[in-house]
């Protein structure tokens, strides 16, 4: 097995985990795709309605998935894209084991937001993030997916349209509702 | 800007803030995968999509392995930990209120969700991104290789043991395993099930709070929540009485 450095990344590194794709020929390393997409697949995963108890094992298990298949990855597609579809297929196994267990686990300990900004201003995002998790919960797969990855993490249309496998008219259609849904649903909080 | 004042792309940057990871979580998930990746479950995670028949087939028989070792090592270290644990065993009530706990080892491997130990990678097998199955430790691994892969095997059987209620069988596990391999790699694991199985069995050293002494020893710890959520009720000061008897009150 080819040896995982363990080069201590930077995870806080950009918002967003986009730029030029992975040359495949150029030979990234695990160790670069875990630095610079940690952030993407993390936020992701929340997306895709991984609560916080379960977020360890399930970006675990999305980057077992990307050491394993690295070596097969070309670059055809978006790293993005790759790994939204990993990290999709691990969601659902994840929420598939959870619906099974009798009891599920309550989160242990409710920690901070983000250690940077105030209380009060952790509250609101708590807030704010909590709103967009139980909008999500609301949306059928198709539009959550496409909410994620173009509104959350500002991916192209394009990228998007390749990364759902729709094309780029039913991807810009799809995007005017959602954003109007939430705009709605967005009115209705707190109302 | 919605009829209440609220800017959807304020909204969206706050849930998107609120969202990224801290800088803890990368390092921990990533010390996680390290300790997977060093036990061989790289190869042959279940948890991604398949990418050829080839891996359905590997993945199967890897399955199978698992299953079958895992499966005989923790009966005959219950067996053999069933002995020792008998007279400190908890009663029913402690197992009862025994919370389903998140993994002590980074869990990986789970490919039978039910009856598989969800927490150390337990396959002796390690399949390599070229697509080459090898066996890890045993006769043919490096002795390092052995021990962790004996270290591993041991904390599964402990979790497996804590997640049953039974935190006597879990400290015998632990015993045994440092028998075996006195100075392993898996330090901190070690100590955080020991921390667990003595804070379930609800062990009250005076004037010594369990989870406090874990935090001090590693105050990063991935296992620190979990921790200190499993110990807070073995704090003498704090509560005065043992959590068995307060359940069965």
């Amino acid at each position: 097995m080819k040896p995982v450095p363990f080069n201590p990344g930077d995870p806080s590194e950009g918002r967003r985990a986009d730029g030029p794709g992975l040359p495949a020929e150029a030979g990234w390393s695990f160790d670069d795709v875990y630095n610079r997409y940690f952030p993407f697949v993390w936020r992701c995963l929340r997306g895709l309605g991984i609560p916080t108890i379960g977020l360890d094992d399930a970006a675990q298990d999305v980057f077992l998935v990307v050491h394993r298949q690295l070596g097969g990855f070309r670059g055809e597609s978006s790293p993005q894209t790759w790994l939204y579809g990993i990290a999709r297929h691990v969601a659902s196994n994840h929420q598939r084991r959870e619906r099974r267990k009798q009891a599920p686990l309550e989160p242990l300990v409710a920690e901070p937001a983000h250690p940077d900004p105030g209380p009060h201003e952790r509250a609101e995002d708590a807030e704010a993030a909590a709103f967009v998790e139980s909008f999500l919960a609301g949306l059928d797969p198709k539009k959550r997916d496409l909410f994620i990855l173009a509104v959350l993490e500002e991916m192209t249309i394009p990228e998007v349209a390749t990364t759902l496998a729709i094309p780029v008219n039913t991807a810009y259609t799809r995007l005017r509702a959602v954003r109007a849904d939430f705009e709605r649903a967005l009115g209705r909080h707190k109302s | 800007m919605t009829s209440d004042g609220r800017d959807p792309a304020d909204v969206l940057a706050r849930a998107r803030r609120d969202w990224s990871p801290r800088a803890g979580d990368a390092e921990r998930v990533r010390r996680a995968v390290g300790v997977a990746l060093a036990s061989g479950a790289g190869g042959s995670s279940t948890a991604g999509p398949p990418r050829a028949p080839t891996w359905t087939a590997r993945m199967l028989v890897a399955s199978a392995i698992a299953a079958a070792s895992g499966g005989a090592g923790y009966w005959a270290g219950r067996q053999a930990g069933l002995r020792d644990a008998r007279p400190v065993a908890p009663g029913p009530d402690i197992a009862r209120r025994a919370p389903a706990p998140p993994p002590i080892a980074p869990p990986a491997e789970r490919p039978v969700p039910e009856a598989q130990p969800p927490l150390v990678p337990p396959a002796p097998v390690a399949s390599h991104r070229g697509g080459h199955t090898t066996r890890r430790g045993g006769e043919s691994g490096t002795p390092a290789d052995s021990s962790l892969t004996v270290e591993l095997r041991a904390l599964r059987n402990t979790e497996r043991a804590l997640r049953d209620g039974n935190p006597g069988l879990a400290l015998a596990f632990l015993e045994e395993l440092d028998r075996q391999v006195p100075h392993g790699q898996l330090t901190e694991e070690r100590d955080a099930a020991g921390t667990l199985a003595r804070c379930a069995r609800g062990d009250h050293p005076f004037g010594v709070n369990l989870g406090d002494e874990f935090v001090r020893r590693y105050p990063a710890s991935v296992y620190r929540a979990r921790v200190e959520q499993a110990c807070v009720t073995t704090d003498p000061a704090a509560s005065g009485d043992s959590p068995v008897r307060r359940s069965r009150e």
